[in-house]
């Protein structure tokens, strides 16, 4: 266990950088959404006042295996998001941790099936139509977001982020970076693709029975989904070469740019009914699936 | 630990998360409570956030005089809120059963069956008047904290 | 692309929400707020919670005295009562009612002593002695119809 491996769980980006940092995005989407609708929008510290207030809150006691599965889906969520945000190549001159693409894709998967779990345990109908839409919903966009990956893997021939990270001019990595960002409103159940938490259809989904202190742990554990998914797009993009405050700078900033991003598609579409959303990803898998096994080709002739 | 009672009692004041219950309205004053939402007024300036489950909101407002269909739906969502929670009465419907009154249909004003902290008079309130109120019940629950009104368990 | 367009404009045009907490302000005369009785001037004739689809308006006499309760609460606004006051004492208020915590506090009562219609004076001298033998028998309390002095109410 390395210094410099605590220091990015603990300290940037990991825990104390990633927790402010997603209660920020999560409010710079409700405020841009908010502004672009003509309203005003919630104050700056909004997500925190949320969050303390649920910790206060008096939660029903409930017996069993159960109660101790309901409360594991939202602290495992959390907890492979943090790591899958230290595992992050910001610094790609290889000062960094560096880790395995594979091990952060399995790290980011971790919540969306938490979620699913969570709606099947806590026992009530929404829960179960919420986590369905939702399983559904990411078998869908997960063919996508894994091809997205292979393809930059096999354009810059290795699996280790740290080689992935860095924008190069290579078109397949562009490409492996346009399927990525396709998939995140998906993860993040944003509009267009926000049908497993549809208030208006099915309460609140797989959340449902859940309150208080763990409630806030998912209210966490979605904004530090906002750092993860959209810091790792963000490493993808960056230049390499570069002192390391430039590399932080270009981090936070190019996040902060997709939020504002994901906000505006989010403002600008209404919901899509699952097999939409569905008929979407498999489209695009399609077209991803013919340029990784073109590309795949085309490097083994070259070689 | 005062400082930790002043931070939890200004996060209750500023993050009101409300859920909306129609006990056989005729919609007027669950109309006018989505224009609350509306650009116009925008609650969500106070951090007032329409949850879709009881279990995850502070403040329940319920508009319509109590039917008889409606009254274990009622009691039900009551104990799914959890503690500190404030009950805001929508309407001179809740409060009195307006013209429903004396109709064998209707269970009664909403205080027959659950405690209620603020009434919004109107036939349908103003925006402005229900926003108000329930700025005041956020105010009510936050200085109300968690020690008081806990009779029991709420239920599943 | 109208609706990028549309959100440009919104992002460039600014928000149009009131800051809260905003003060309603009633600019129109007709607003219907709470009603206001002029204890002076009503007679107690009871129109008022005749027409009343609610209730919320109450007229109970005793004796001398009647007593005209109101409840907000109950009230729908709807101006029955106004319509069909005929002295007019009734009026709405133009601003919104408050809020209330406990149910009743904003009950409003006033107890009046019952005003007597006033006779139109004809010919005082010649009818008090013509009446005068009458209006003894006649429930009317028995004072003179000249020496009645309060305002006709119309």
């Amino acid at each position: 266990m390395n210094v410099s491996g605590l220091i990015h769980f603990f300290l940037f980006p990991g825990l104390l950088f990633a927790v402010p940092a997603g209660w920020f995005y999560v409010w710079g989407e409700r405020k841009a959404v908010a502004r672009m609708q003509r309203r005003i929008g919630p104050p700056l510290l909004q997500p925190f006042y949320d969050f303390v207030k649920l910790l206060g809150k008096r939660t029903p006691s409930r017996h069993g295996i159960e109660a101790d599965l309901l409360r594991l889906w939202p602290a495992l969520s959390v907890l492979s998001m943090i790591g899958a945000i230290a595992m992050l190549p910001v610094f790609p001159s290889g000062r960094g941790f560096s880790g395995d693409a594979v091990l952060l894709v399995a790290l980011l998967e971790l919540p969306s099936i938490c979620f699913i779990l969570a709606g099947f345990t806590s026992g009530s109908i929404y829960g179960e139509i919420g986590a369905i839409r939702e399983a559904v919903l990411s078998v869908a966009n997960n063919l996508v977001f894994l091809l997205s990956i292979v393809t930059i893997a096999v354009t810059e021939r290795t699996f280790r982020l740290s080689d992935m990270a860095g924008g190069s001019w290579n078109p397949g990595h562009w490409i492996g970076v346009f399927g990525i960002l396709l998939c995140i409103p998906a993860k993040l159940r944003l509009n267009p693709f926000s049908t497993s938490s549809a208030e208006q259809e099915i309460y609140s989904g797989p959340l449902t029975e859940y309150a208080g202190a763990a409630l806030a742990m998912w209210e966490l554990a979605h904004g530090l989904e906002w750092v993860a998914l959209t810091g790792f797009v963000a490493t993808l993009v960056v230049p390499a070469s570069g002192p390391w405050w430039f590399h932080a700078l270009f981090f936070v900033v190019a996040s902060f740019a997709q939020v504002m991003l994901l906000s505006t598609i989010a403002a600008a579409t209404a919901r899509f009914t699952l097999q939409r959303a569905i008929r979407f990803y498999w489209r695009w898998a399609a077209v991803l699936a013919v340029l990784v096994v073109c590309s795949t080709i085309y490097m083994r002739y070259r070689w | 630990m005062n400082l930790i009672k002043r931070l939890m009692h200004r996060c209750r004041r500023k993050s009101p998360f409300l859920f909306h219950l129609n006990t056989g309205s005729c919609n007027g004053c669950d109309i006018e409570l989505v224009t609350c939402l509306s650009p116009r007024y925008d609650v969500e300036q106070l951090g007032i956030h329409l949850e879709g489950s009881p279990r995850h909101a502070d403040i329940l407002c319920i508009t319509g005089p109590v039917t008889r269909n409606t009254l274990e739906a009622v009691k039900t969502v009551y104990s799914q809120v959890c503690e500190p929670k404030a009950v805001v009465a929508l309407g001179s419907c809740p409060a009195s059963c307006n013209v429903f009154a004396g109709s064998p249909v209707i269970a009664g004003p909403l205080s027959k069956h659950i405690p209620v902290d603020v009434y919004v008079p109107g036939c349908p309130p103003h925006p402005d008047a229900m926003i108000e109120g329930i700025a005041r019940a956020a105010q009510i629950l936050a200085s109300r904290g968690v020690s008081a009104r806990a009779k029991g368990e709420p239920q599943r | 692309m109208n609706i990028l367009r549309l959100i440009f404009q919104n992002l460039c045009r600014g928000p149009v929400s009131f800051r809260l907490p905003h003060k309603h302000e009633c600019t129109s005369k007709e607003y219907r707020g709470l009603i206001v009785n002029d204890a002076e001037r009503c007679v107690g004739c009871g129109l008022c919670a005749y027409v009343c689809p609610i209730a919320a308006i109450e007229v109970t006499r005793s004796g001398e005295t009647y007593r005209w309760t109101y409840d907000p609460g109950k009230c729908t606004f709807c101006g029955r009562c106004l319509e069909r006051c005929k002295p007019h004492t009734l009026s709405m208020e133009s601003q919104l009612p408050p809020l209330y915590s406990t149910e009743g506090e904003l009950i409003k009562v006033l107890d009046m002593v019952r005003k007597r219609p006033v006779r139109p004076a004809v010919a005082p001298a010649s009818a008090a002695e013509k009446h005068e033998p009458a209006a003894s028998t006649q429930a009317m309390p028995s004072t003179p119809p000249a020496a009645c002095a309060e305002p006709a109410v119309e």
